[in-house]
């Protein structure tokens, strides 16, 4: 029986030999690294800006990071990161207190807000990112972003192969079509694998796993040989 | 190419109606009103009473996206909730277990399983706060044979008034025979009114049940209507090679039926097992179907098994046709479909239902036990026509 290994460090490597992009536009920078993927942020205010790469979402449960904007109140934004943290969500700081109303860059930060954020229990190096400029503050998390990506790739698909599938819906198949399936019901015993699995993945979605069974195989038309791929959810 | 909602109605008469267009299964703005205009204001099954079998039981769940916990309180008597904490909107219960209280997981607010706020910490210097005004917010709740279910809308009418006294007419089940013994979900992907038009006819059964088929006559079967439900009934067949029959010496009264209670919960029911099954929207072209079988206490493993293998054979030959359907009715080639007036007047009224809640504000309530249509006489009538 071969196991299927999500080769995890090789990943790392290739984002490791990737030639920096000769861009002086931090976002085309990150998006280049960030290889396609869609960060989705939940801002604590309303943005209006298009920024291609990043989807603003409405809640902090469908977002990758929420962003918290500080336009003053350094005790009050402290306490929400904290509070958010807490929550387990991943927070990154954008503080345009210095800016006017309505615009996501500053020239510098409210100095009230780095004693107020030592004043909680938040370890800084917990936070995505730290910025006063909107599109700075996106690059820098999304590049780490596709780590991450890559992490709960892996979880979600040591998961569901080792729980689901070698646990439960194996013996399911094996049931229907044997050993070893024959060619007419390939399709019928992929449908079968797909579905069933796809209905264990719904159970991860809401613990941050958010993932769909995109193609079900069985080489060698064998039942103990399945490998699947999964595609995020969108 | 996207296929954008235009909203309609479905002609009355089956046999010169037009299906639900294609726009219906794929455009996200009809997703999201069904889920106010049906799912919030319908009884869902949420859980079979035996997951709840003592006080202090309770399980989290969600409707519509709306997180709901339900529970026996001291009294024995089911209850449910938002799961919402009224303090400032944190959950109060996760997963399932049993407990003498609920807690708040945000701040520590504590609730008795009435519902009523018992403590409150750190709230000393709040003004103008009445703990009595803060209990969890409770949700309609109701059981029908072995099954739990809630209504989001706190003025609709109870279960027996929806379909509840109808089936306990038409199904004549007695839960009390009967013991579960297989549970297994699948994630499909197609609209979950996809899997429910296949389910609301027999039309298909010659065509993608061979095995199925093989123990009934689609002459014979027929479908009634009521207001929320259908029933579709074949007697099984006699004759045919016994050793390719699933039920080779059927009694004279030996029938399968299927049974649609509007929106979403099912049951199948063969001579010697039921299963009911529960459709939820996930996205617009997923749905997750639970299928919970039922057999007599006194029944063989071996038959079990046997009957698990048959119904998993007939459910991935509609999940693969479904999923077909699903893929089909993106095409540009196609709007809309006609119906069988002689077998698909189930799915019509399905169509018929889905269209009066989107577009309905106040929905009638029918409790009549006689079937609207009589097919067997249509069947008779018609037989001369070469139907």
């Amino acid at each position: 029986m071969t196991i299927q290994l999500f080769d995890y460090t090789s990943q790392l490597a290739k984002m490791a030999a990737m030639p920096r992009p000769e861009s002086a536009d931090p976002v085309t920078a990150a998006q280049v690294l960030n290889g396609g993927y869609t960060l989705k942020v939940y801002p604590t205010e309303p943005i209006d800006r298009v920024i291609a790469g990043v989807r603003f979402v409405e809640s902090a449960d469908d977002a990758d990071t929420v962003l918290v904007v500080h336009r003053g109140g350094a005790a009050a934004t402290a306490h929400q990161i904290e509070e958010r943290a807490g929550l387990g969500q991943r927070v990154a700081l954008l503080d345009v207190s210095a800016a006017d109303a309505n615009a996501w860059s500053a020239e510098h930060a409210d100095p009230d807000l780095l004693p107020a954020l030592t004043n909680t229990i938040v370890y800084l190096t917990t936070l995505a990112a730290w910025e006063v400029d909107l599109e700075r503050l996106l690059a820098a998390v999304m590049t780490p972003m596709r780590d991450g990506q890559i992490h709960r790739l892996l979880m979600a698909r040591q998961m569901v192969y080792y729980w689901a599938w070698r646990g439960i819906v194996i013996d399911e198949v094996r049931r229907l079509f044997g050993d070893e399936i024959a060619p007419e019901w390939i399709n019928r015993a992929a449908i079968q694998t797909r579905s069933r699995l796809g209905a264990y993945l719904i159970k991860l979605r809401g613990r941050g796993l958010r993932f769909f069974m995109d193609r079900v195989e069985f080489p060698n038309r064998r039942v103990d040989e399945m490998r699947f791929t999964l595609v995020a959810e969108s | 190419m996207k296929k954008v909602w235009t909203n309609r109605s479905i002609n009355s008469d089956v046999s010169v109606a037009r299906t639900l267009d294609a726009s219906w299964y794929l455009d996200p703005q009809v997703f999201e009103l069904e889920q106010e205009r049906i799912f919030a204001r319908t009884w869902q099954c949420v859980a079979r009473v035996d997951e709840l079998a003592k006080p202090g039981d309770y399980l989290a769940s969600d409707v519509v996206g709306e997180p709901i916990v339900i529970l026996r309180d001291g009294t024995n008597k089911l209850r449910a909730y938002y799961n919402v904490c009224p303090h400032r909107a944190g959950i109060v219960a996760r997963g399932k277990g049993n407990r003498k209280s609920l807690q708040c997981l945000y701040h520590g607010w504590t609730f008795d399983l009435e519902g009523c706020l018992l403590r409150i910490p750190g709230f000393d210097g709040t003004q103008e706060f009445d703990p009595t005004q803060n209990g969890l917010k409770e949700v309609r709740i109701d059981t029908w044979g072995s099954y739990i279910f809630v209504n989001l809308d706190p003025d609709a009418a109870p279960l027996a008034q929806w379909w509840g006294d109808v089936a306990n007419a038409t199904t004549g089940l007695d839960w009390s025979e009967w013991r579960l013994v297989e549970r297994a979900e699948y994630l499909i992907d197609c609209n979950w009114k996809v899997y429910i038009d296949n389910y609301a006819e027999g039309y298909h059964v010659p065509m993608a049940h061979p095995a199925l088929n093989r123990e009934m006559n689609l002459d014979d079967y027929y479908v009634d209507t009521w207001r929320f439900q259908s029933t579709q009934r074949v007697n099984v067949k006699t004759g045919g090679h016994v050793s390719k029959r699933r039920y080779p010496n059927p009694g004279p009264n030996d029938a399968i039926k299927y049974h649609v209670f509007f929106p979403n919960f099912m049951i199948d029911c063969y001579p010697d097992n039921i299963s009911c099954n529960i459709v939820k929207p996930i996205t617009p072209e997923r749905t997750l179907l639970t299928f919970e079988w039922y057999f007599k206490t006194d029944v063989d493993q071996s038959v079990m098994d046997s009957m698990v293998k048959f119904a998993d054979e007939v459910q991935y030959e509609d999940i693969e046709i479904c999923e077909y359907v699903q893929r089909g009715l993106k095409s540009r080639s196609y709007d809309a479909g006609r119906y069988s007036a002689r077998h698909e007047n189930g799915v019509h009224h399905f169509h018929e239902l889905v269209v009066e809640f989107m577009n309905s504000d106040e929905i009638r309530l029918d409790t009549s036990t006689t079937p609207r249509e009589n097919w067997k006489d249509f069947h008779s009538s018609n037989a001369a026509a070469g139907d």
